[in-house]
């Protein structure tokens, strides 16, 4: 991410939150109101949040910080991107393959990410898989998600 | 203990669990308690051995504590750390058991205007106290009531910005948000950060003091817990200002000094009064319901979540969670003193843990957390999305304990509101007519006027 100079990284902030406050305000705009017809409504309270957001948000870009983003090193966005892949892909095969399958292909990447090596990443994602397995499912009695085959 | 696993985080991976096994409200209070001010003696261990404080409220530690160390007497530096800990912990609780009722007697009279405005001058105060802007700070806070307000509207029944999903119908649970928020934040930053220098780590050596050292300590101890607990009682103030005040008040009491070149007391000071301050952040919290850090702004969250409301009338509902909670800090304090002076060369190694071993833990306990909390992959998902939208913040710079604080004063602050409008007519007179909402409106005036004083102390410290 390039610099955007001194102040630019708030107003950048700010038009984002500008951005989302004006769509959060809308969307209140579709609340079923119901038979309710008072002075405060739920509604309301949503265009209140959205208001005062707005009015910092054009604060924010009125009167930015000092503050600059950092330069963000494409390097470690390869690193974060797997994380962020593999969370996804946790959640989405775990109904499949149930907690054990899926945490321990997770705990691989994650472990390879922070600087394990092969084996190092395969005994440490089994040994701790297993034992959060033996830990909540069988002396916790909680259900990590059990897969296709065991449902 | 671990540089950047502080206390929230340490709550934020364990509240599932806790949540999911239902275990007594009383019990997990004393739980996350423990974590917390267990916490600000463990991080004293990185940063006199490591010249790392876990927390910045153990920041002033570092500055005494690792000089220390590299003269040869970093055991001296942990041991005075663990005693001034155990007199600031110990003697505050006798504090807290003895205001706490007094503020609640006054805040028994408090009705929908006057919790309105209470709950205002928490955000102000926390966003004050906030490292940076103040209005990155406020965004931040309304960016949380943003979130607290999705799902079914308690007053109505009506659903709001749930674009039709089920999962969003109960609304985002807090704990969901903090897990996200802090801890899976906390990853991706560390994905970019190189594992700290273990080379700097001191070695451990004796821990004995001389007697001439402890009574020479024994004043500033007593001192910094006094002014401690003051300081921990303020919404938003906790144990990284109290640690600054203490050190630089002692700095000045004290003549002559070695202050800054590896002075023991310079380490009692700092550690004595955050141990105090954050037994005094309860009373806020307990009595007002109002959070002074991000650690208790989780722990407020999760009172709620057990169905317990702190505020004036906890100590007649819930005394169990008070005075159970009182018993636990002095008997945890007691047990904080025997273990650590034993166990403090294993606590030590435990900082070389690889993080190829301590991430992916941590991983695994946000995600089965996040799913163990209504058993759905949405939920891990919801941390995904928290958690990158929190790395963003903290990126650019936007606190997060006034999000939190958001989150989960967001449901009572909305109901508290409109309650008063409905009572008034309409007219927003009723939140400046009674003395208790004109009190808490100057308090937060002077809530907003103390960060620009204590920066002035900070920087004199420095100079």
């Amino acid at each position: 991410m390039k610099s955007w100079g001194e102040g630019g990284a708030d107003r950048l902030s700010a038009l984002i939150i500008l951005g989302f406050s004006l769509a959060y305000g809308y969307a209140g705009k579709f609340i079923q109101v119901g038979f309710y017809n008072g002075d405060i409504g739920p509604h309301h309270w949503i265009y209140m949040v959205a208001s005062v957001m707005v009015l910092l948000g054009f604060g924010l870009v009125l009167r930015p910080t000092q503050h600059e983003f950092e330069t963000e090193v494409w390097e470690d966005w390869r690193k974060r991107l797997p994380l962020v892949g593999v969370i996804i892909i946790y959640s989405v095969f775990l109904p499949y393959t149930g907690f054990l399958g899926a945490m321990i292909a997770m705990m691989i990447v994650v472990a390879k990410l922070f600087g394990a090596n092969w084996k190092q990443a395969i005994l440490c994602s089994v040994i701790l898989s297993l034992l959060c397995l033996l830990l909540f499912d069988h002396l916790l009695g909680i259900s990590l998600g059990r897969g296709l085959w065991l449902k | 203990m671990l540089p950047g696993i502080g206390p929230v985080n340490a709550i934020a991976v364990l509240f599932p669990i806790v949540y999911t096994l239902e275990v007594p409200a009383a019990t997990v209070m004393i739980l996350f308690a423990g974590i917390y001010y267990g916490s600000q003696y463990g991080n004293s261990i990185s940063s006199i051995l490591l010249n790392v404080p876990g927390t910045s409220a153990a920041a002033v530690t570092t500055i005494d504590g690792y000089a220390m160390a590299k003269q040869g007497l970093g055991g001296k530096a942990l041991a005075m750390s663990a005693i001034a800990s155990f007199i600031g912990g110990t003697i505050s609780i006798f504090f807290l058991a003895l205001f706490a009722p007094k503020l609640a007697e006054l805040a028994i009279n408090f009705g929908p205007a006057e919790y309105t405005v209470l709950m205002v001058f928490a955000f102000i105060a926390l966003s004050s106290f906030s490292q940076g802007s103040l209005l990155k700070a406020i965004i931040s806070a309304f960016l949380g009531l943003a979130i607290a307000a999705i799902g079914i509207d308690s007053t109505t029944g009506v659903s709001r910005l749930t674009f039709g999903m089920m999962e969003l119908y109960d609304g985002i649970d807090f704990i969901v948000v903090v897990i996200g928020f802090f801890a899976v934040s906390e990853i991706l930053i560390m994905l970019g950060q190189k594992e700290s220098d273990q080379s700097k780590m001191q070695p451990l050596t004796s821990l004995w003091i001389t007697f001439k050292e402890m009574t020479g300590s024994l004043a500033t101890s007593l001192r910094s817990c006094v002014s401690g607990f003051l300081i921990g009682v303020l919404p938003g103030a906790g144990g990284t200002i109290a640690s600054f005040i203490a050190y630089a008040t002692e700095k000045k009491l004290l003549r002559p000094n070695q202050f800054g070149s590896g002075d023991i007391r310079g380490v009692a000071a700092p550690e004595s009064a955050n141990n105090s301050a954050s037994v005094g952040s309860f009373i806020p919290l307990l009595i007002l319901g109002v959070p002074g850090s991000e650690t208790t702004a989780v722990m407020l969250g999760g009172l709620i979540s057990f169905g317990i409301k702190p505020g004036p009338l906890l100590l007649e509902t819930s005394p169990d969670v008070f005075w159970g909670l009182a018993a636990s800090m002095f008997i945890g304090n007691l047990f904080l003193i025997i273990l650590n002076l034993p166990l403090v060369g294993l606590f030590a190694k435990i900082l070389q843990t690889p993080r190829w071993i301590l991430m992916p833990l941590i991983t695994m306990l946000c995600v089965v957390g996040a799913y163990t909390i209504n058993g759905s992959e949405f939920d891990v998902l919801l941390i995904l999305i928290f958690g990158l939208i929190g790395y963003f913040l903290r990126r650019a710079d936007f606190p997060l304990a006034p999000l939190i604080l958001g989150v989960v004063l967001g449901d009572l602050i909305e109901t508290n509101f409109r309650r008063a409008m409905i009572y008034s007519g309409g007219d927003v007179i009723i939140f400046f007519e009674s003395n208790i909402c004109l009190t808490l409106w100057i308090l937060a005036a002077v809530s907003l006027l103390a960060p620009t004083l204590i920066n002035s102390i900070q920087k004199k410290i420095h100079s």
